[in-house]
């Protein structure tokens, strides 16, 4: 039966195609949902309150001979979470690391471009990234760093013409100090994440707002890549 | 468009390290941390976070490479062109993030975040934390304990770093960053900084001045904000400036528990107050808590507790906790009577001030009284014979003075700083001399007043005090952490006004002086300590202290050979055979039953003596007895102690002697223990080896005391093995539970056992203290000690006392630790009178913010420190001379027309009598003179000299009538006020007043202004206000013509006079005269150089002379009358010095202060009274030019004493021995312009200074 389902912390698309049976197209291209995908663009990104149609499940006949092996493979699953480690701008390339999701732990290096790519459950909410950044070139001989550890809430990131998403993008990018919460306009918090905005426009050439107007949401979704 | 190519656009804010839980990963990170050797510095990015991501697409987390701080604002100061200077104290927030996390994962959120909620950290926080519930105000100062151990772990230790950073005048955020407040603050090298902030110097400080990093150039990447204040649902996930300040701000513990016997503690009054302290202790024990632990703990506590609180109940006189304790309020000692503070005299009328510096109401201190010596006023004789002053050290821009007493010693400092930028001084940071474990005196706490530890760490074994103020710096911690790690102990005068009386001066607390203002709201700087230093005393006042005692004593048991006495006494017994030939002992005992020495010949007591076997017991078993023996004499605690008494003790010193080789305190208390009948000889063995066997039993039993946990149990535990000898040391028992009792109020209750750890520590310092004073407090208690002294003597400061006693007998004693008095409710503690003089030094303080600069009778300042702003607020005040009660070379200025007032004739009389000696025929001369010159007689003065003079006692017969002649000369030549004087118009009420006025005039000219120059108007107008109520008059305008006329007269006069750098001659007969004027009464002497004064100054207003003649008559006049003066003044000054004198005078030498030094046998020159420790012309613009201008302007110079070698300069008050003098330092009679005790002390440290 159709529902309207309205999205939660951690849900996106991938999550709902694979709970209902569907593929990611059925639903992201559904007419009923046309609104939904012209207001956020990107089909992993959404915002806790959308709503998304999730039509019925069509059937679908395959033909098969008997007595032998047919191989039925379900399309977008599993996902791919891909991350681009930087390090003051600069790739992470050829750094191992400890990708732990669920009860798997995997142990890869990333790429010359400092990607990590790893398949994941389209349902996985949560997974562990462990590295050890190297060291830069003007750091001390006797340097001891320490591993990162990273919590990546899978499917938490808002579109980036929300608050909650421009603070999770200017957090990973290095213009906040810590996400923080939306607090009064007149507040502390307010007062970083506008100079955090501030620093970026003007980093990026940019009017100087302080605001999140929509040239910046498109910086930060470019910077971002999503 | 993609992540930035161009670094210098690419400017980021560093993430900081938030909740990084779960505490299990950073166990594994301090265990990695650990096993890495050498020092670790890690990268400034954080350790663990939490991102928000998304499948399917790109994702980016970018690691910022900057250096993330919390920094707090400790200071700023303005520059004449507008710009600020911010001096920054960074903590890295790496460390301090994990810092936080590890008390949010030990400590009790339920407790911690309501205290963060609810007290009020900003400007507030000194109220709001005293009115704390004790249970909270005990949890902080835990907490803070834990923190500062925190802070010097040694893998972990805490990070500091100072960022100095100006601000332009026009900077949009130059007044957005506030003093004592934490922002966040990031930085990176290679700017600018897109922002356009400037950049500024990061100075990285290691453990050690070895291990600081170089100066460098870093830019914020953008403007520091303020840490977060709010407190919301998350907030115990965040770093907030509460938190922040709630551990760096130094704190106290909080009072005691009431006794039992008034409160009894409610039943589990320990569980109504649960605190678990944070992980500090537990981490000591290298086990976790839990719940059994903190039941049993907690029992035991509470079962401790209650007869801690007995006990205590019992013994309530035996203090509180060592380490970071407060500055205890009272008793403290009633001031002097001082009239306009209404209830001063909180004391009986005449009661003894035993802690107070000499110096009765104008000399009225009752003989017999005992006052113990002020040790900053020279003595008579080894080893007091040493000339006391305050050293100004030359640490670069800051601030370090040290009271150098009359033995020599470096005895207190008051700040101990260093620059922390600014000039550096040419030899680098000062090598201090702590010999004589010197009280360490902080003003504020400001890193420029109190970094010089670093460079001497052996300060941190000391005793310190300081203020609590609202601040709490990366500085302060790591100060208050190493002292206390490092065994000293940190008294904490919290935010009270009030004194604390010492017996060379006092400390005042800045800032209560502003009515309706709180502590916060001036600042750390007008909020702090200052002291004044007593350097000149009331030498009239008999002084029965222990040195004078002992001087007392030496002279009744044989008047006439008190070096005799002294010697005997000291014990200086050359023939080693025995007693028995010592001839001084014999002598005294020839004289004096149940003397000393008597004791000393009888066989029991010389057979103790010798059973010493070593000559050094017996010089100090007689040194000791001698000093008893004095001791009890002069106070009049009688009868003498009978041969039996004696005996014991001297067997009691000797016994502590070999038990405790070279511990002399020992061998002192038990002698004095011993003399107490009820305290038998057989005892003090016992007591000592009881005493030594429970420090032995707590230092072996240290891990169990961990394990117990709770100290007051393990003392008492400890005392029980003493059981053997239980009678024997019962009291030493009590001493022993009373101790651990003080400890139980700060320790049951909180039977988490944390804290125990350090109590344990702590206590082995208590039982050794008990140790110490056991055989003291068995004789009596302190306050039987006290009554049977003549509640004189408080009984904390009997051993300081007797080790004086024994120091005097010439026998070395390690110094002992500093004894800090309670605060006393008032606004000063010195007397009004002619005998007191003050060095004075503010710290950072602005003198209108010292509570005794607001009084109408207020110290007399003999020399000043002057920082920051000189001490001067250099903008919206203007300086006032009423704040400013200079009386350099005189007496205090009232007695120039002050409120007294003065008669001229009166002085003129006095100033013949003086000069005459006092023979019959010059006080004849003189009363018929003073009537004269009462009833206007224009030849009064003139009588004066030319009787004076032919008489031969001002001058020689040869040269009388020359120089009265010269004097006539130029009486008849003058206009103003000189006629006015001495020509008398007519003998009205005005012109007598104007007459008045004019001497005053000139008096409070010369007092306020020295030859250089001054400010004669203030001067001028001063005497119009004295003519106005003398002539009846309401106010100026009220005046006559001719009495405007006088008045114009006076002030044209005046305004006429010469200002610097030309000769003031009227100041320069007067200096030269005050320079001399210790051969007589200072009166007198000003009597006298104040005609002498009128004279050179007609002189000086005679029309130009119109030839060479003249000009040479002029001069001879007048440096005939500056020398009249220097003569009249001091009469044992030799003809050739007043001929010098008088010649630099006559040629207009700007030197006259220094010629009449040298014509006196003085130093090189004048310094003046003023020092400015900070340096010249450094970026900071400490001190204010402004400031020093304005003492220029009224004649102080002063001395920077930066910017060259050797330019420690010294301030004080001296009374030389041969050629008479009083005044201000001049040097070592020896090494003139100089006093230097490096003969005194074999260290290292500064000990030369020139004045």
């Amino acid at each position: 039966m159709a529902i309207e389902h309205v999205i939660e912390q951690g849900e996106c698309i991938a999550t709902l195609a694979e709970r209902h049976g569907h593929r990611m197209a059925t639903l992201w291209d559904h007419p009923r949902n046309a609104e939904l995908k012209a207001l956020r663009g990107n089909p992993y990104v959404l915002h806790i309150g959308d709503v998304v149609f999730v039509p019925d499940i069509r059937k679908r006949v395959e033909t098969c001979p008997t007595d032998a092996r047919h191989c039925f493979r379900r399309r977008d699953v599993p996902e791919k979470f891909r991350l681009q480690l930087l390090d003051d701008d600069e790739p992470i390339k050829d750094t191992p690391y400890v990708f732990e999701i669920g009860k798997d732990r995997r142990e890869h290096q990333t790429t010359d471009q400092g990607w990590v790519e790893e398949w994941i459950p389209p349902s996985a909410t949560k997974a562990t990234l462990t590295f050890v950044p190297p060291p830069g070139p003007t750091d001390p001989k006797d340097l001891v760093i320490e591993p990162l550890v990273y919590e990546i809430l899978l499917g938490a990131l808002a579109p980036p013409d929300t608050e909650s998403g421009a603070r999770a993008r200017l957090l990973a990018l290095s213009y906040l100090e810590e996400e923080g919460v939306e607090g009064p306009p007149d507040s502390e918090a307010h007062d970083s994440y506008r100079l955090a905005l501030a620093t970026l426009q003007s980093e990026h050439e940019l009017d100087v707002t302080g605001e999140l107007d929509p040239p910046t949401v498109e910086l930060l979704r470019e910077l971002y890549g999503s | 468009m993609g992540i930035g190519k161009n670094r210098r656009i690419r400017r980021r804010l560093a993430k900081k390290t938030t909740v990084v839980r779960p505490p299990k990963f950073i166990e594994q990170i301090m265990g990695r941390r650990s096993e890495a050797d050498g020092r670790i510095r890690v990268k400034g990015h954080p350790r663990f976070l939490v991102v928000k991501g998304c499948r399917g697409t790109q994702n980016i987390i970018n690691l910022p490479r900057r250096q993330s701080y919390f920094a707090f604002v400790s200071t700023f100061d303005d520059c004449p062109d507008g710009s600020r200077i911010f001096t920054f104290e960074c903590v890295d927030t790496e460390w301090m993030g994990r810092v936080w996390t590890e008390l949010l994962a030990t400590s009790q959120l339920a407790i911690l975040l309501p205290i963060l909620s609810s007290a009020d950290f900003d400007r507030g926080f000194l109220d709001s934390f005293r009115k704390l519930a004790r249970p909270q105000r005990q949890y902080l100062y835990e907490l803070y304990l834990w923190f500062l151990d925190r802070t010097l772990r040694a893998s972990d230790p805490a990070p500091v770093a100072f960022f100095e950073w100006t601000l332009p005048a026009n900077h949009p955020r130059r007044d957005y960053y506030e003093e004592n407040d934490w922002y966040h603050l990031v930085l990176e090298q290679g700017g600018p900084s897109w922002f356009g902030e400037p950049p500024g110097v990061l100075s990285t400080i290691g453990l050690s001045p070895d291990d600081d990093g170089p100066r460098e150039q870093w830019w914020p990447s953008v403007p520091p904000i303020r840490v977060y204040n709010q407190i919301g649902p998350t907030s115990e996930l965040f770093i907030v400036q509460q938190g922040l300040k709630m551990l760096h701000f130094p704190k106290s513990p909080p009072p005691p528990a009431p006794p039992l016997v008034r409160h009894p503690p409610p039943r589990h009054a320990s569980r109504a107050t649960p605190m678990e302290i944070p992980g500090y202790g537990f981490e000591r024990r290298g086990g976790s808590p839990s719940q059994w632990w903190t039941r049993v703990t907690t029992a035991i506590g509470r079962g401790i507790d209650q007869v801690g609180r007995a006990l205590d109940a019992l013994v309530p006189d035996l203090g509180v906790l060592p380490g970071l304790v407060p500055a205890a309020a009272g008793p403290g000692l009633p001031s002097p009577a001082v009239p306009s503070l209404p209830g001063r005299r909180s004391g009986p009328q005449g009661r003894l001030r035993p802690l107070q510096y000499v110096g009765g109401d104008g000399g009225a201190a009752v003989a017999g009284q005992a006052q113990p010596v002020n040790p900053m006023v020279r003595g008579a004789g080894p080893p007091h014979n040493h000339q006391p002053f305050v050293g100004v050290i030359d640490i670069g821009q800051g601030n370090c003075n040290v009271l150098f007493d009359r033995e020599g010693k470096a005895k207190v400092y008051y700040d101990f700083g260093y620059r922390k930028n600014g000039d550096h001084p040419p030899r680098g940071a000062a090598q201090v001399c702590l010999c004589h474990n010197p009280l360490i005196v902080l003003s504020h706490w400001d890193g420029d007043h109190v970094l010089l530890c670093r460079y001497n760490p052996r300060s941190y074994a000391l005793t310190w005090i300081a203020p609590q103020q609202h601040m709490g710096s990366v500085d302060t911690r790591e100060v208050v952490a190493r002292v206390l790690a490092g065994g000293g102990t940190f008294h904490l005068w919290e935010p009270t006004g009030g004194v604390m009386a010492f017996n060379w001066g006092f400390l005042v607390r800045a800032g209560a002086a502003i009515a309706g203002q709180r502590w916060e709201s001036e600042g750390k700087n007008n909020t702090g300590l200052a002291i004044y230093v007593c350097v000149k005393d009331n030498a009239g006042a008999t002084t029965c202290g222990p040195s004078g005692a002992l001087t007392a004593v030496a002279g009744m048991l044989n008047p006439a050979g008190n070096a005799l006495a002294l010697a005997a006494i000291a014990g200086r017994m050359r023939d080693g055979a025995g007693v028995n030939a010592h001839p001084s002992a014999a002598a005294i005992n020839t004289d004096v039953q149940n003397a000393v020495a008597l004791a000393t010949q009888r066989d029991a007591v010389r057979a103790t003596v010798n059973a010493g076997h070593a000559a050094g017991h017996r010089g100090v078993v007689l040194a000791v007895l001698g000093g008893i023996s004095a001791y009890f004499r002069a106070y009049g605690i009688g009868p003498m102690p009978a041969d039996a008494t004696l005996m014991r003790a001297a067997a009691a010193a000797v016994l502590a002697e070999q038990r405790a080789a070279g511990d002399l305190e020992l061998a002192v208390v038990a002698a004095t223990a011993a003399i107490d009948p009820a305290v038998l000889a057989a005892t003090i063995p016992d007591l000592v080896t009881a005493t030594q066997r429970a420090v032995a039993d707590i230092r072996a039993n240290l891990p169990q005391a961990t394990a117990t946990g709770n100290v007051a149990g393990l003392g008492l535990g400890g005392l029980n093995t003493l059981g053997a000898a239980a009678s024997v040391v019962a009291p030493a028992a009590r001493v022993h539970a009373g101790r651990a009792a003080a400890l139980v109020p700060h320790n049951s209750t909180h039977a988490a056992a944390g804290f125990a750890t350090n109590n344990t520590l702590v206590a082995i310092d208590l039982v050794d203290a008990a140790a110490f004073y056991a055989p003291l407090t068995t004789a009596a208690t302190p306050a039987q000690a006290a009554t049977r002294i003549g509640d004189r003597i408080p009984g904390d400061r009997i051993p300081e006392l007797l080790r004086d006693i024994v120091a005097m007998a010439g026998v070395a004693l390690a110094a002992p630790a500093p004894v800090v008095p309670g605060i006393q409710p008032s606004a000063a503690a010195h007397h009004w009178n002619d005998h007191e003089r003050f060095v004075f030094s503010t710290g950072d303080a602005m003198v209108q913010f010292v509570p005794p600069q607001t009084l109408a009778a207020r110290p007399v300042v003999a020399g000043m420190v002057a920082c920051h702003h000189g001490s001067n607020q250099a903008s919206g005040f203007t300086m006032d001379t009423r704040y400013f009660p200079w009386a350099a070379r005189s007496a205090r200025s009232g007695a120039m027309g002050g409120p007294q007032g003065a008669r001229p004739a009166s002085l003129a009389a006095e100033a013949v009598v003086g000069a005459g000696g006092g023979a019959p025929a010059h006080v004849q001369i003189a009363r018929s003179v003073e009537d004269e010159l009462a009833a206007g007689s224009s030849a009064a003065v003139a009588s004066l000299l030319i009787a004076a003079g032919r008489h031969g006692h001002i001058v020689s017969p040869a040269n009388a009538d020359a120089i009265a002649t010269a004097a006539i000369a130029a009486l008849h030549g003058t206009t103003a006020a000189a006629v006015l004087v001495t020509a008398g118009v007519a003998p009205t009420l005005a012109t007598t007043a104007l007459a008045n006025a004019a001497l005053a005039m000139m008096h409070t000219a010369a007092v306020i202004a020295p030859p250089g120059g001054g400010d004669i108007a203030a001067a001028a107008q001063a005497a119009v206000q004295m003519v106005i109520p003398a002539v009846g008059k309401a106010e100026q305008n009220d005046l006559t013509p001719n009495e405007g006329h006088l008045r114009l007269s006076l002030t044209a006069l005046f305004a006429a006079l010469p200002l610097a750098p030309q000769p003031n001659q009227l100041r320069a007969a007067f200096f030269a005269a005050s320079g001399n004027a210790a051969a007589v009464p200072a009166q007198q002497a000003f009597g006298i150089a104040a005609h002498a004064a009128i004279v050179a100054h007609a002189a000086a207003q005679l029309p130009a002379p119109a030839s060479e003649t003249q000009v040479a008559e002029r001069s001879a006049e007048i440096g005939a009358a500056a020398a009249l003066a220097a003569r009249a003044a001091g009469l044992a000054t030799p003809l050739t010095n007043l001929t010098y004198v008088g010649t630099i005078a006559a040629l207009g030498g700007v030197d006259t202060v220094g010629a009449a030094q040298r014509a006196s046998g003085g130093g090189a020159g004048s310094l003046g009274p003023i020092a400015y420790p900070y340096g010249a012309n450094n970026s900071f613009h400490h001190p204010s030019p402004r400031a020093i201008t304005k003492y220029e302007a009224h004649g102080f110079s002063g001395r920077l004493n930066t910017g060259a070698a050797d330019n420690d300069v010294a301030l004080g008050w001296e009374v030389a021995v041969g050629p008479a003098y009083e005044g201000p330092l001049r040097g070592d009679a020896l090494t003139p312009g100089v006093v230097d005790r490096t003969a005194r002390c074999p260290c290292p440290g500064i000990k030369s200074f020139h004045c």
